[in-house]
């Protein structure tokens, strides 16, 4: 299954996010702010939210490396991309200028359209990555003749 | 699965934290503005547009220039942070002119746990306060008191009110020691950020007073404003 080409993406996108999770896991205060700052949350799990999230994406991110339960991550990490668009999206919409925090305190870049499409690319690797099931090749249909009846 | 191990996983994490994030954030505490506290922004002015202001123009000894510094960055560090700017506080020789400087430049008031009098005119709460751009800028141009910039370090060298200090609201939070350092300092403090959503600044002044700081000022349209306004502003990573 590793030499699946598909794999490639996965194993990029396990690495992604692992990198992701390593510098938010660095310093989850100032996560917590970034999240904060989104103000899409209400504040009693903003906290929980900065705590969990990065973990997530490191175990997400290690089962896609280590090619274990990949249609799993895949769909973890998808939705997780999806969860950060519609929240850059949102950003974007309010003219908020805040962090992105996407990758901890080294992604001190603003929310923008940069961040946006570096998303949608993350997800088109996680489409990429997926690993979906082989069509089912059904074999020519046989022309069985019908046994003439016994006479 | 893979929920539950990074659920798991990142709340055993935290809480073998040396400092632990709390589950819940602490919820920020309603500011009443410095007007309602009975300073009322006429009276605000007529304390805080402090006569004793030395005029540039005026001075022209080697003693007097050490003191237009002083008052081109009315704005003290923390006692203990940076000592030689109260050390080049005291080189300036005492004159009749001294008197007028306001109590808070003085070297020596700075070591004092008792606010001087000029502070009388904020009244000591248990939650920050909320201060206009306008009485912002009567306190910093009366000096005496603390700025401290809430957002991060990269923003704050970008551009910052001339003489304020750099506290990164997420750093400075965990700190402990600084916190209590800060919350021995007698004078007020003013934290901000960078207006509109920012909520760093009222972060920052709402764990100032919960470490024991009785004046402490939230400048909530913050550093944009500020900057428009065309008071001094400073570009580095020095106040």
């Amino acid at each position: 299954m590793i030499g699946d080409w598909r794999y490639l993406f996965r194993f990029a996108l396990g690495v992604l996010f692992i990198w992701a999770a390593l510098g938010k896991i660095a310093d989850i205060n100032h996560f917590a702010y970034d999240v904060h700052n989104f103000h899409l949350l209400p504040r009693a799990i903003e906290n929980v939210f900065a705590m969990v999230l990065p973990w997530i994406e490191l175990v997400a991110g290690l089962l896609l490396i280590l090619n274990v339960a990949p249609r799993s991550g895949v769909i973890v990490l998808s939705s997780l991309l999806v969860i950060f668009l519609i929240a850059i999206v949102s950003a974007l919409v309010r003219n908020l200028d805040i962090a992105c925090g996407c990758f901890g305190t080294k992604d001190a870049g603003v929310t923008g359209m940069i961040t946006l499409f570096r998303d949608i690319g993350f997800l088109a690797l996680a489409v990429l990555g997926y690993p979906w099931r082989d069509p089912v090749i059904l074999a020519e249909p046989v022309q069985i003749e019908a046994e003439s009846p016994p006479l | 699965m893979i929920l539950a191990a990074g659920i798991g996983l990142g709340l055993g994490y935290n809480a073998l934290r040396a400092q632990p994030l709390p589950w819940v954030a602490k919820p920020l505490p309603k500011m009443t503005s410095l007007d309602s506290l009975g300073t009322s922004s006429d009276s605000t002015s007529g304390s805080l547009a402090h006569p004793e202001i030395i005029e540039l123009g005026k001075d022209t000894t080697t003693a007097q220039v050490e003191r237009q510094h002083i008052t081109t960055m009315p704005v003290q560090p923390p006692i203990g942070v940076v000592d030689s700017v109260t050390r080049s506080v005291t080189k300036v020789p005492p004159s009749s002119t001294d008197t007028t400087l306001p109590p808070s430049h003085v070297a020596d008031t700075t070591s004092k746990m008792t606010p001087p009098p000029a502070y009388s005119d904020i009244p000591e709460s248990e939650d920050p306060i909320k201060v206009t751009l306008a009485q912002t800028k009567r306190f910093f141009d009366r000096g005496g008191v603390v700025i401290l910039d809430a957002r991060d370090s990269e923003e704050y060298a970008e551009g910052h009110i001339q003489g304020a200090i750099s506290a990164p609201t997420d750093t400075k939070m965990g700190d402990i020691e600084w916190l209590q350092k800060m919350a021995k300092d007698p004078r007020p403090i003013i934290c901000y950020c960078s207006g509109g959503d920012c909520e760093l600044s009222i972060e920052l002044a709402t764990e100032l007073t919960r470490t024991g700081h009785r004046r402490v000022l939230v400048f909530e349209d913050g550093f944009p404003a500020w900057q428009t306004a065309g008071y001094p502003v400073v570009e580095g990573t020095s106040p």
